[in-house]
């Protein structure tokens, strides 16, 4: 129990799954109810046992009454469920088992049994006298095949093995099928089958399939094994099967039986012997309680069965020189997971052995190290089509790496094995794989060859010696804040920050202009009284004009001294009268003689001074 | 006496380098090796990393005494170290692909945006993306206020700052976006289904093995949450496993290594 997987088959059991099934299956797919009834024999004898079989297919949802009949003991044992598709369509059944005892000598009839509207043919039966009483189960016994015995004959269990040849070659893998048969009102907690035999290798049995059959009219749950056999040793081999089971049954216990506990309770029979030879009244009375079931037995036995099979070695004569002890049928393929590759760099070969037989026995001789090449230890791994298949596919896989580059060539691999349909051996072989290898792309490893940078054992070393040692190995705190955060603000603030800065420097200088106009401005106005007041008529106007041009310069767009009349009158209109007299006596001043005391100059200059904050306001 | 002379000059030659090969640790720990003494050659090489922090040819010679001394676990923690540091390094590369394939233990999985994120280290792209991100402040800087040649400033500014884009992308992928991962170093270590010595063991990692640090309450008074590789959650002794990419300064030498030949 502790290393092996126990099936608990109990068909209650296998009656709740399968029920379960069935009722996530939407009603509308089902068939009809349909019933049907049948006697495990016809035959039967005062005090033993026959089964009733009721096959309700349909509407299995429904428990059939069986009508009672006199003289005989009808008590439900069990049921069990099947499901089949067909097609598409489904349809499920479950057989109801009873046990019939006959409690009288004669013939009985079984009445029809009706679910809903579907009935069964009467059964009719006869019983004769004198069953035998009730035997505590067999423990199963050496000799194949075993069972356990029930009450009314039949074996409660037993076990088959058939291996599907009668001679078979050493090392062949040989289909073996296994199976364990149990009567229904029979449970069994059942262990993996054991095929113990240093003469053979077992590979692969599968899970166990469950099916109903009957044997010799009695009906059987079955459990099936499937899998393959290797013989290792030539000779006549028996191959012992052992399952080992644990049964539990009840038994229907006879009738007589009760006039012994009656004479127990009483302390004896008063009424004694009939001298008429008819028994005694506690005989009668136990005659009438009828047969009841009987405490539960259970027992640990070990199915046992053996099969015989002649192995034969394979012919010594042709045999390769490769041959490691493969039979079957293979073939053979073989791939490289790049054609280019840089001197370091590993490449993987794989090779795919596909076919059917002792694949334990597969082996293949890989890629060795070499001058341009470490080879790797391989790895294989078998993969079956399916569970317990003969048919797999067994891949090798091997890491090379080049050492020098160039052109790496692996060498054709090869498998010998004996075909045993064709009777002789057969060797296979992959193409040869070409692989372009390139220096390698840094430090060191530029010089083409692994073994400049690889000491003995193969270990390279950094050649970056001249690196300056860092105090970590993470540079910055892995956060979305210093990742993501802080770029995202500098870049903000640079989005951000030019058109700010441009207004402020244009704000900034607009102020500065101003100021330095005011301060021109002043100046020159200032130059302009002082000329004013020592009678300096030119003096005053070139003042009074240069204060007007610096002025209106930022007004008009221009340098100050550009400025003209002209200039003026082009943008000012009308042109205020001090502006106008200003720019025309300066004019003067510059090309011709100014009349003498024809203007008060002070006013004049105080005219200015009232002209120039006019325009200031403008 | 010619012969005398000639030793004589031999050694006074020799004695510089002998010399320094006795005061630096990668020294002594070269001349270890040399002699087969890997155990302290590791120890050397350890201390080397702790009096003078992380570096590529050291991580790589640690890795390659852990690994001749029998230590696969450890071996692969400073292997995988020095990819980190300098990940277009052939030599740890090699070891690590050379190890995994003798030890039979699988290359941690990489999506194809975490192996193009892999090309740089993470001071390669930190760098990528600082001048990136200088040179987008300035170029934008200078087209707000340049009157010439804006054009060629836009360029520029557009370009670095796909070059922050991708540097922060990078970053994110290559820090944030994968679990921390640790190297098995302490043997074959059971994990289980709880952090407690009796729980239910769930996998065996083999030393060297990869794995990922799971979620945000992974460490648990002595034990770490780990992802394997067939996505099973499980608890491992924290002192089994340590992370590849270390915050801090290398701790020096570690004791355990010393007791655990074959980890």
């Amino acid at each position: 129990m502790t290393t092996k997987t126990m099936k608990h088959f109990s068909l209650s059991a296998l009656a709740a799954l399968v029920g379960l099934a069935t009722t996530s299956v939407p009603s509308t797919v089902l068939a009809r109810t349909d019933v049907d009834a049948r006697l495990s024999t016809d035959e039967l004898r005062v005090g033993e046992a026959a089964h009733l079989v009721v096959t309700v297919t349909g509407d299995e949802a429904q428990q059939p009454r069986v009508p009672s009949v006199p003289g005989v003991v009808i008590e439900p044992l069990g049921r069990s469920e099947s499901v089949v598709i067909t097609n598409g369509r489904l349809s499920s059944s479950v057989d109801h088992v009873f046990a019939v005892v006959p409690q009288r000598a004669g013939d009985f009839t079984i009445p029809p049994i009706a679910i809903g509207d579907a009935r069964t043919a009467p059964l009719r039966a006869h019983a004769s006298p004198g069953g035998a009483r009730a035997s505590s189960p067999a423990r199963a016994q050496p000799n194949a095949p075993q069972g356990v015995a029930p009450r009314g004959g039949g074996r409660r269990a037993f076990a088959r093995i058939h291996v599907d040849a009668d001679q078979a070659i050493v090392g062949e893998a040989v289909p073996v099928r296994i199976k364990a048969y149990f009567r229904p009102d029979t449970s069994a907690q059942i262990g993996a089958p054991k095929l113990e035999d240093d003469a053979f290798l077992v590979d692969g049995l599968s899970a166990p399939v469950q099916r109903e059959e009957t044997v010799r009219g009695e009906p059987y749950g079955t459990m099936t094994w499937t899998g393959t056999i290797t013989p290792l040793l030539e000779g006549e081999h028996d191959l012992p099967l052992e399952i080992p089971v644990e049964l539990q049954w009840r038994e229907l216990e006879p009738a007589p039986a009760s006039s012994d506990v009656l004479a127990r309770f009483f302390g004896g029979d008063p009424f004694g012997s009939d001298p008429l030879g008819g028994g005694s009244l506690f005989d009668a009375l136990g005659s009438m309680m009828g047969p009841s079931w009987g405490p539960p037995r259970s027992a640990s036995v070990t199915l046992e069965h053996a099969d015989r099979i002649t192995v034969v070695p394979p012919p010594s004569e042709g045999r390769p020189e490769g041959f490691t002890g493969a039979v079957g049928t293979f073939s053979l393929a073989a791939e490289v997971d790049t054609r280019e590759v840089a001197v370091g760099e590993p490449v993987t070969l794989t090779v795919h052995v596909r076919g059917e037989g002792n694949f334990d026995r597969v082996e293949l001789s890989m890629v060795e190290d070499g001058a341009t090449a470490r080879a790797y230890a391989p790895q294989s791994e078998l993969h079956p089509d399916h569970e317990g298949s003969r048919s797999a596919t067994k891949t090798f896989r091997q890491s090379v790496v080049p050492t020098a580059a160039g052109e790496l060539e692996l060498a054709p691999i090869t498998l010998s094995y004996f075909d045993p349909d064709r009777r002789e051996y057969v060797t296979l072989a992959t193409d040869a794989q070409h692989i372009s290898v390139r220096p390698g792309s840094h430090g060191a490893l530029v010089a083409g060859d692994l073994s400049e940078v690889a000491p003995s054992d193969g270990l390279a070393r950094s050649s970056s010696r001249d690196e300056v040692p860092v105090a970590t190995l993470l540079p910055m705190v892995p956060s979305p804040l210093t990742i993501l955060g802080f770029p995202a603000l500098v870049m903000l603030l640079a989005l951000t920050a030019p058109p700010i800065a441009r207004r402020t420097w244009r704000a900034w200088s607009a102020r500065h202009a101003e100021r330095t106009t005011a301060r021109q401005v002043r100046e020159h106005l200032a130059r302009a009284e002082r000329a004013a007041r020592q009678g300096d008529a030119r003096a005053t106007y070139l003042a009074c004009r240069a204060a007007l041009q610096h002025r209106l310069s930022r007004a008009l767009g221009m340098a100050d001294v550009a400025i003209t009349l002209a200039d003026v009158e082009a943008r000012l209109d009308p042109v205020p009268a001090p502006l106008r007299a200003a720019f025309e006596r300066a004019d003067a001043a510059d090309y011709a003689e100014l009349p003498d005391g024809d203007t008060d100059l002070v006013l004049f200059t105080e005219r200015v001074r009232a002209l120039l904050r006019d325009l200031e306001t403008r | 006496m010619k012969r005398f002379a000639f030793a004589a000059l031999l050694t006074l030659a020799a004695a510089p380098s002998l010399a320094l090969a006795n005061d630096d640790p990668a020294g002594r720990a070269e001349l270890a090796s040399s002699a087969g003494r890997h155990d302290e050659a590791a120890r050397e090489l350890e201390r080397a990393l702790g009096s003078e922090g992380w570096s590529t040819p050291v991580l790589v010679d640690l890795g390659n005494a852990h690994y001749r001394a029998g230590r696969a676990g450890p071996a692969i923690l400073a292997w995988e170290r020095a990819r980190v540091l300098s990940p277009r390094d052939d030599a740890a590369s090699v070891d690590l692909e050379r190890a995994r394939i003798e030890r039979d233990l699988a290359a941690p999985a990489a999506t194809p945006l975490e192996r193009a994120a892999a090309v740089l280290s993470v001071r390669e792209w930190l760098a990528i993306g600082g001048v990136s991100l200088l040179a987008f402040v300035l170029a934008t800087f200078a087209t707000g206020f340049a009157r010439r040649a804006r054009a060629a400033l836009i360029g520029t500014s557009i370009a670095s700052g796909l070059g922050v884009v991708l540097a922060v992308a990078a970053l994110w992928i290559g820090t944030l976006s994968v679990s921390p991962a640790v190297v098995v170093t302490d043997g074959a270590v059971v994990a289980r289904i709880s952090p407690f010595d009796e729980a239910e063991p769930v996998a065996t990692l083999e030393p060297g093995e990869v794995v990922d640090l799971d979620g945000a309450d992974r460490d648990s008074a002595g034990w770490e949450r780990v992802r394997t590789r067939d996505g099973q959650r499980a608890w491992v002794p924290a002192g089994s496993v340590e992370p590849i990419r270390a915050l801090g300064p290398a701790a020096g030498a570690h004791p355990a290594w010393d007791a655990a030949p074959g980890a």
